[in-house]
């Protein structure tokens, strides 16, 4: 039989575009190409989760799109490599100024650039939300509340889940589901994981994972290679790139890579957005659209809407309340290494393997809000090399726990950091970018809350190794993952896009990425992030047909 | 989390405590002072807190400003002493039932918000000089906050009579 070949995405033939032989993308030479005087359907800022699903959707429903992406279109086969240090370059390393107590490391934990986004090289997680992280505010009394509910996202969650697909054991947390494709086999490294877990009474399952447990179109079975977090060589390892780019160009979506969006263009009179000023090789362009969507996440998105001043909105795009660049979250991602007598070789096989959502929720007796999830992880040796030092550990210490590296097996956690205003995204006032834009500042502080969550979650997972028998232990503090900044919510006043994504004031402005996110529960955020788009192209496509979208046009002119 | 930066000259200690008052002001505009107007029950104290959500924000630009003076990108960062004490005003202010004892008790919760500030500049003050940055605009602040904790501290001796038995 062959595994994992027996459903496919009815509505998304990229699988089938690809070539089995090769990775870059096949069908670049029928791409679109629209002229920039004449408005497009959409114009999409950032050819990431969010953009990328959105743009094939509307695509398929006859919308002319084009994608604008600040970095390059990559081909595997010539711009990845299997070396942490040569795969900088997928990683966003421009400057941006860092600040507040707990300061964000930004870059490969966070940022990714390039035609596929963070998503070319996060490790594979993909897990649902739970139906609490959108009443956060009314079962916990922290946070806010989401203005749509777990209904509204639960059949885009499905449709996202088998276009990756995702594999993994049938999930017992949040709403109870199954995956379209079979649990991965584990190694050595997560079953002594497991094994401590169980002792301890904590339940762990393998998965979920958006790689293919099997042949899935033109993409091949995972050959357990390693290195998924320096970009996947084989197509196995999902990201827009492979998972929903084919398909969109198929459907007419202009990709134009290298292209870095500068402002949001604004009509004075009547406040809508006419297009966007990009720039390609040192030169300014114009690209006329009916309307924008900005996924360029919870960074790069504020930083763009702040920038496009004008003298209808002297605070920045959709900035009347001063919301833009607020509530901006990371993950607490507490990693704890052990050491185990026997030989686990914990880089031979992709880093995501078992995870465990047991603790995702309120419980009052730990004394905080909110929770986290447990994760396998698998850091190759310049990360090893970081958790080592992170201990002070120098010199010919160092040297030993370097050349130990194959018996040393990691978790991490992914605790919910909770919102808040100061966490924001600001302009610098010192420094600019190539073009003469002022680059982001990102103030991170943490919260009680927060503390006590990481304190309680590393704890856990110490408690785990010690039960699986562990000889010795490192733990490095640090944090993953960017979500928020641009959040969602019932009143303008105290959010930046309504339920419908939609900017409030600017009718024809969206925001399709991980920054509208009002919370972020305990999940890795790339498959909400598509989860979200595909509900927004469904109510777009549904509600704004022909005769809407042609309205827009002769409204604006 | 990640391992603090270390602090080893008084330029540094100088940056530290302007992205804390930074936080607080920047906090005390968007979040505090519009939570105690809508929370303020008497007349007395509508005007006064409106005009200091004003002044707050004017605070926040100065600060801002004397990180440019400084060479240094404007940061803010959590100031556990401000997280205290709203954490301790939203644990009271719910139980209390009293209008009039309400008022009473947000003005002392204002007034210690003031009281730490004063102290956070003078020393802002006293720093910058060995540092050698010009924060001539604080000693306005301070003047600033010196008012506004008067301007309380009048409001209370207005509500005191007034107070149920």
């Amino acid at each position: 039989m062959i595994k994992g070949a027996l459903r496919m995405p009815a509505e998304n033939d990229s699988p089938w575009l690809l070539d089995r032989h090769k990775r870059g993308l096949q069908n670049l030479d029928r791409m679109a190409s629209y002229p920039e005087h004449e408005p497009v359907d959409l114009v999409v800022v950032g050819a990431g989760a969010g953009g990328v699903t959105l743009a094939q959707r509307l695509a398929r429903a006859g919308w002319r799109i084009v994608i604008l992406e600040k970095g390059p279109f990559w081909d595997p086969d010539r711009d990845w490599v299997s070396d942490e240090k040569g795969a900088g370059s997928i990683y966003w390393t421009d400057t941006r100024m860092i600040g507040g107590s707990d300061p964000i490391e930004m870059g490969k934990n966070n940022s990714g650039v390039g035609v596929g986004g963070s998503m070319t090289h996060f490790a594979g997680y993909t897990p649902r939300l739970h139906p609490s992280d959108f009443e956060v505010r009314t079962r916990d009394g922290v946070s806010v509340d989401w203005p749509i509910t777990y209904r509204d996202l639960k059949a885009s969650f499905e449709r996202v889940e088998l276009e990756l697909p995702v594999a993994g054991q049938d999930w017992p947390w949040g709403d109870p589901h199954g995956y379209p494709h079979a649990p991965h086999p584990i190694a050595g490294a997560a079953v002594v994981a497991w094994e401590g877990a169980r002792k301890c009474g904590i339940e762990m399952r393998v998965g979920p994972v958006s790689i293919t447990n099997g042949v899935f179109g033109n993409r091949p079975h995972c050959i357990y290679r390693g290195f998924c977090l320096q970009g996947c060589k084989v197509n196995s390892k999902a990201s827009p790139l492979i998972t929903h780019l084919p398909d969109a160009i198929e459907h007419g979506v202009e990709v134009r890579s290298d292209s870095m969006v500068t402002r949001i263009e604004v009509d004075q009179a009547s406040g809508r957005c006419t297009g966007v000023t990009y720039v390609r090789d040192g030169t300014e362009h114009l690209q006329r659209a009916d309307a924008i969507a900005v996924c360029g996440y919870a960074i790069e998105t504020p930083r763009l809407l702040l920038n496009s001043t004008s003298r209808r909105f002297p605070n920045g795009l959709a900035n009347d309340n001063d919301q833009v660049g607020r509530y901006v979250m990371v993950q607490g991602a507490t990693q704890v290494a052990a050491r185990f007598p026997e030989l686990l070789r914990m880089y031979k096989a992709p880093p995501p393997e078992v995870s465990s959502e047991q603790f995702y929720e309120t419980d009052q007796s730990r004394g905080f809000a909110r929770g986290f999830s447990i994760q396998t992880i698998s850091p190759l040796p310049i990360g090893w090399a970081e958790h080592v030092t992170a201990e002070g550990h120098w010199g010919q210490a160092l040297r030993e726990y370097m050349r130990d590296y194959n018996h040393w097996t990691v978790l991490g956690v992914l605790c919910e950091l909770l919102p808040q205003a100061e966490n924001r995204v600001t302009l610098s006032k010192l420094v600019e970018d190539d073009n003469g834009l002022a680059v982001a500042t990102f103030s991170h502080s943490l919260c009680d809350n927060d503390k006590a969550n990481i304190a309680f979650a590393t704890k856990v997972v110490q408690e785990i190794w010690d039960s699986a028998g562990a000889q010795d232990q490192l733990k490095i503090d640090r944090f993953a993952h960017l979500v928020g900044g641009c959040r969602m919510g019932f009143r303008a006043d105290d959010s930046v896009v309504d339920a419908d994504h939609r900017a409030w004031g600017v009718p024809n402005l969206f925001i399709a990425d991980g920054s509208v996110l009002p919370t972020q529960g305990s999940a890795n955020p790339a498959l909400v992030i598509m989860a979200l788009s595909d509900r927004l192209a469904g109510l777009l496509v549904r509600k704004q047909t022909g005769a809407e979208r042609r309205s827009w046009r002769s409204r604006r002119s | 989390m990640a391992i603090p930066a270390k602090l080893s000259n008084p330029r540094d200690l100088f940056l530290q405590l302007l992205a804390e008052a930074l936080w607080i002001e920047r906090t005390l505009a968007f979040e505090v002072l519009p939570q105690l107007q809508r929370d303020a029950d008497s007349e007395l104290l509508a005007e006064p807190l409106a005009a200091h959500l004003v002044e707050t924000r004017v605070h926040a630009e100065r600060v801002e400003q004397v990180f440019l003076a400084s060479a240094a990108e404007p940061t803010a960062a959590a100031s556990a002493a401000l997280e205290g004490l709203r954490r301790q005003y939203a644990e009271l202010v719910e139980a209390i039932v009293e209008p009039r004892l309400r008022d009473l008790f947000l003005i002392s919760a204002a007034a210690k918000t003031e009281h730490l500030e004063i102290a956070l500049y003078e020393n802002l003050l006293r720093l910058a000089k060995h540092v050698g940055v010009d924060t001539g605009s604080f000693e306005q602040i301070v003047a600033e906050e010196r008012h506004a904790l008067a301007t309380l501290e009048d409001a209370s001796a207005t509500l005191l009579p007034n107070l149920p038995d």
